[in-house]
């Protein structure tokens, strides 16, 4: 199946473990099939994952209903002050470890649109599709998400 | 301060997400807002380390194996047989594209023929000054260039700017060599153009300059890279420009321009 290592790479940042993707893909690709008569053509990427990043939620929700808990109101947080966001430098230092850590840990909404952009390199109106949102709230959720890495980036025990 | 909207602006610059207008738009408000171009310098030092530090997980085999027990047709095939010629290529392309936007590119290019791809290559070439629009992106700013090109491969080329040297960058495209796309540079030599085409380096070394249809050609490797060279400038002068581009993508992680 093409795309399997985008439906993978997805599911492994969207669940945060490896063995758990395994399974979500698994079942994903056979969605995707069963689905295939629906596939209209067009972007089987952006089809493959919709169906992967469906398959995740479902599964999370099925297994691990702690993983999804999202904060009310998340998209209206109020945005981090300058004074927090580290200097450039400081981002330009960061390992692998610390990143990982603070990707896993923002907020869904933000996660997998930051995950779709950066990891899979879908355009912001692909990620649209696949989430089901506005392309205003995928730009704003991408800054959010960005912004919330910086200044996890910038803790002292991020270094 | 910026506002709002111009920090939007920002990751739309990055993402590559902007046309031209915007872009130019965008360089002007960049350069009269000192705290816009800190935000901008911190998004792209995060793009930079999550591109450095982060690996893209890869399906492992045994996931593989099972998801192919599972009888899969491949979508690819299904696509481009239902639908008539044109549309067929286009529909490969476009998977294609797809799949040579994941790490499998460098994996999935069958060998090619030096002779043919240099055919390839040339046809390609000509193909983009005859439609009058060499390039998909154009942009004098490797900055605009590079990050349209990193949004549709994992490995986007090295793209240095050689301006001062009498090579202006003039822009990319994306060209489908051997069933995978590849991405070209286009450089402007007076009023001539340049296609440069990064194919993953296999097989036994090309390297060398040759004439074909006309078309001065210069191939050469660096690292993993095999470049091509296509143009009709003489080839003295194409061979300048590999020595200057060589010279400038060795120089450092692209610091000219």
């Amino acid at each position: 199946m093409p795309h399997l290592d985008d439906a993978y790479a997805l599911a492994r940042w969207l669940s945060g473990n490896s063995s758990d993707a395994e399974d979500i893909v698994q079942e994903a690709c056979l969605r995707a099939l069963r689905g295939l008569d629906r596939y209209a053509g067009g972007n089987a990427r952006a089809w493959l994952l919709a169906i992967t990043r469906n398959t995740t939620f479902t599964w999370l929700a099925r297994n691990r209903p702690k993983a999804l808990v999202i904060t009310e109101d998340v998209e209206n947080l109020i945005p981090a002050d300058d004074a927090a966001t580290p200097e450039e430098a400081v981002i330009a230092k960061a390992g692998a470890a610390a990143i990982e850590l603070a990707i896993a840990s923002l907020p869904p909404p933000f996660k997998e649109t930051l995950v779709l952009r950066d990891i899979n390199g879908l355009s912001y109106r692909e990620i649209a599709e696949i989430t089901g949102v506005p392309l205003g709230t995928v730009m704003s959720r991408l800054a959010r998400a960005r912004g919330l890495l910086m200044v996890a980036l910038g803790r002292p025990e991020a270094k | 301060m910026s506002t709002g909207d111009e920090i939007l602006l920002t990751h739309a610059v990055l993402d590559g997400e902007l046309d031209a207008a915007g872009m130019l738009d965008f360089e002007n408000r960049l350069a009269a807002n000192a705290s816009l171009a800190a935000e901008y310098g911190r998004l792209n030092a995060l793009r930079e380390v999550m591109r450095r530090e982060l690996v893209k997980p890869v399906a492992p085999q045994a996931l593989r194996e099972r998801i192919a027990a599972m009888g899969a047709p491949s979508i690819a095939p299904r696509v481009a047989r239902a639908a008539p010629r044109w549309q067929a290529m286009a529909a490969s392309a476009i998977l294609a594209a797809g799949l040579g936007s994941t790490s499998t590119w460098l994996a999935l290019r069958p060998a090619i023929e030096n002779t043919n791809l240099a055919g390839t290559l040339v046809a390609d070439h000509k193909r983009g000054l005859l439609s009058g629009a060499p390039a998909d992106v154009a942009s004098s700013d490797r900055h605009t260039v590079k990050p349209w090109f990193a949004t549709r491969f994992a490995l986007a080329p090295k793209v240095v700017d050689l301006g001062p040297q009498g090579f202006p960058l003039a822009g990319g495209r994306i060209d489908i060599i051997g069933g995978a796309p590849a991405p070209v540079l286009v450089y402007r030599h007076k009023e001539h153009f340049i296609s440069l085409t990064a194919l993953p380096a296999q097989g036994s070394p090309a390297a060398g300059a040759f004439v074909v249809d006309g078309y001065s050609v210069q191939v050469w490797r660096d690292g993993g890279t095999e470049y091509w060279a296509i143009s009709d400038i003489d080839p003295a002068g194409l061979a300048n420009f590999r020595q200057l581009f060589d010279a400038a993508a060795k120089s450092g992680p692209e610091k000219t321009g």
